[in-house]
């Protein structure tokens, strides 16, 4: 019930995302989700959620960037109040320690946390749309 | 002037005398231990072969990697009971270099340390107030009893934590420090926070400044940031630490005292001896050792005679403050760094690869270690925190393999350029001091 995920190290260097987007780009890779984490000892982590997981992890890895597929929760929120809040209030009931959230295309809401299956699994049986990776492939939708 | 007169004015040909007869005993001491025996026995060398100091010459040369090799014990020349201090050294692969001291060994030193204090023109009057470290280091206890035998009081104050260096400065009167010359710089700077507006009300005379290399014009800085008189100060653990070489009151070169050590400048490349003045890797010889004494030791130094005597009117010839090394030995906040520590280091520890560059910087005038290394590929797992805990604990490995404190900068693979040797491995931008 995860959606796969790249988890790219990347040094603090002017333009280096852009050269990691860019070389996606060349590949016609989709980005569905995108969110960095920062930190203050010159390196972070890119997330990016796209449609070419496989690919996109080949072209990176050929160009020696040291990258994972790391699966992530993907939850479809409505456009509604409350839906955000709710989901953060079943997975701090149930003490999911939650390491990074980051919201992508289509109200998407990608969420890491310390134990994803089970979370994934909460999430969908308190009826919440939950993400597929055949659902970020172009025309699944 | 001279503490020790009869020591530091006899005749060149009584003081060559006196190195003679010390290095025939010297000789048949080293044949007893098991690194020297076979060696000297091989080269056909023992105490009737030196007939003159040119003989010398015929005895192999000694390296940093026979000391390492003969560790723990096998160039120690007296029984175990006579031992009754060590010094040691962090070795360049995990393995550390050790100088057994015997009481004869520890009274010489500190009369060394002592008489060099005094060329100085310390006295008994004076505080001196010693801020390098304690410990297997040279620099805490060796001058510490060179200075308590001068008769001056004596506080052992160890290096860093400047609130209370300030504080023990002021309180007791010190007049002498011993103390490196980038915390010199950074004690001038950080004495304003404590209240002192101007570092020269600290009263200070006497600067002894050694563990690392420094440029005159730093030492003329420091002169006129206290208000002190800078005298430079040579030695290495190899051959006891501190006070190897020293400067006199005329503080022009510094000098070695040759009644305990014999020296040569030698040629690095051919190994051929260099006539004075020539500039070339100081070699020494220890002849007043009972311990561990040590034949032909190759420093690694490069420096030169100063030829001409001396107006002070001692008879020990001066070396020229230290010019460079013949290796990659570095020296960061005092401490001896060899490059192939880090190395060895990263080589056990299968998340980065074995490609690292060392960059020094200073900061606050200290010297900042940061060590890049690239991330393996197969290690990561996509995580942050395990990235955070990787990196703290490359630190916390290279500060027990090199006792001080660096950073870690994890790196892409393929940021550090190939290495082509010592340039590349290392980027120094702390320029000179």
């Amino acid at each position: 019930m995860l959606i796969p995920q790249l988890s790219i190290f990347v040094q603090d260097k002017v333009g280096r995302v852009g050269e990691i987007c860019a070389l996606l780009a060349a590949r016609q890779v989709n980005i569905a989700g995108f969110d960095i984490a920062d930190t203050t000892e010159g390196f972070g982590i890119l997330h990016l959620v796209v449609d070419r997981t496989d690919l996109a992890l080949k072209a990176l890895q050929e160009q020696h960037i040291v990258a994972k597929n790391a699966p992530v929760i993907c939850v479809r929120l409505e456009n509604r109040p409350g839906q955000l809040a709710r989901v953060l209030e079943l997975l701090s009931q149930a003490k999911f320690s939650i390491q990074y959230m980051y919201l992508g295309s289509d109200n998407n809401m990608f969420i890491g946390t310390d134990r994803n299956e089970e979370a994934a699994v909460l999430l969908s049986e308190a009826d919440f749309r939950m993400l597929h990776a055949h659902d970020l492939v172009p025309g699944a939708e | 002037m001279y503490l020790h007169p009869d020591l530091e004015t006899l005749t060149r040909r009584d003081l060559e005398g006196l190195q003679l007869e010390r290095l025939r005993r010297t000789v048949a001491l080293a044949a007893t231990t098991p690194f020297y025996g076979p060696r000297l026995a091989a080269a056909g060398i023992g105490p009737e072969s030196i007939r003159s100091l040119a003989d010398l010459r015929n005895i192999p040369l000694t390296s940093k990697d026979d000391l390492r090799r003969s560790y723990p014990r096998g160039m120690l020349a007296a029984p175990q009971e006579d031992v009754v201090r060590l010094h040691a050294s962090s070795g360049t692969t995990g393995k550390p270099t050790v100088i057994f001291h015997t009481a004869h060994d520890l009274d010489a030193w500190t009369g060394l340390v002592a008489r060099s204090l005094y060329a100085a023109g310390m006295r008994r009057h004076d505080v001196f107030q010693n801020m390098m470290t304690y410990g297997l280091f040279t620099g805490g206890l060796g001058l510490h009893y060179g200075a308590e035998r001068v008769g001056m009081l004596v506080i052992p104050a160890s290096s860093g934590n400047t609130r209370r260096q300030v504080q023990l400065i002021q309180d007791f009167g010190t007049t002498a420090v011993h103390i490196t010359p980038s915390y010199a710089l950074h004690l001038a700077q950080e004495v304003l926070q404590f209240g002192v507006a101007d570092p020269r009300e600290l009263g200070l005379k006497f600067a002894v400044m050694g563990a690392e290399p420094y440029s005159v014009g730093t030492a003329r800085k420091i002169e006129a940031a206290f208000g002190v008189q800078v005298f430079n100060c040579y030695g290495l653990s190899e051959m006891n630490g501190p006070a190897v070489a020293f400067e006199c009151a005329e503080r022009g070169g510094m000098h070695l005292w040759e009644d305990n050590f014999i020296l040569e400048i030698l040629d690095p490349e051919t190994l051929q001896a260099l006539p004075d003045g020539a500039k070339g890797e100081l070699v020494l010889t220890t002849v007043n050792r009972t311990g561990m004494p040590i034949l032909r030791y190759r420093t690694k130094d490069l420096t030169r005679i100063l030829p001409e005597p001396c107006p002070c009117g001692r008879v020990h010839r001066r070396i020229e403050r230290i010019l460079g090394r013949t290796d990659d030995m570095l020296i960061i906040g005092g401490v001896n760094v060899f490059p192939s520590q880090v190395e060895h280091v990263l080589m056990e520890l299968p998340e980065v690869g074995s490609t690292y560059q060392i960059v020094l910087t200073k900061e606050d005038c200290l010297d900042r270690m940061t060590v890049k290394v690239e991330l393996r590929d197969p290690a990561f797992t996509g995580d942050l925190a395990q990235l955070h805990a990787l990196q703290k604990r490359i630190e916390h490995e290279l500060k027990s393999a090199l006792l001080i404190t660096c950073r870690v900068k994890l790196v892409e693979p393929g940021d550090i350029p190939p290495s082509q040797g010592k340039a590349v491995r290392v980027v120094d931008e702390r320029g000179e001091l």
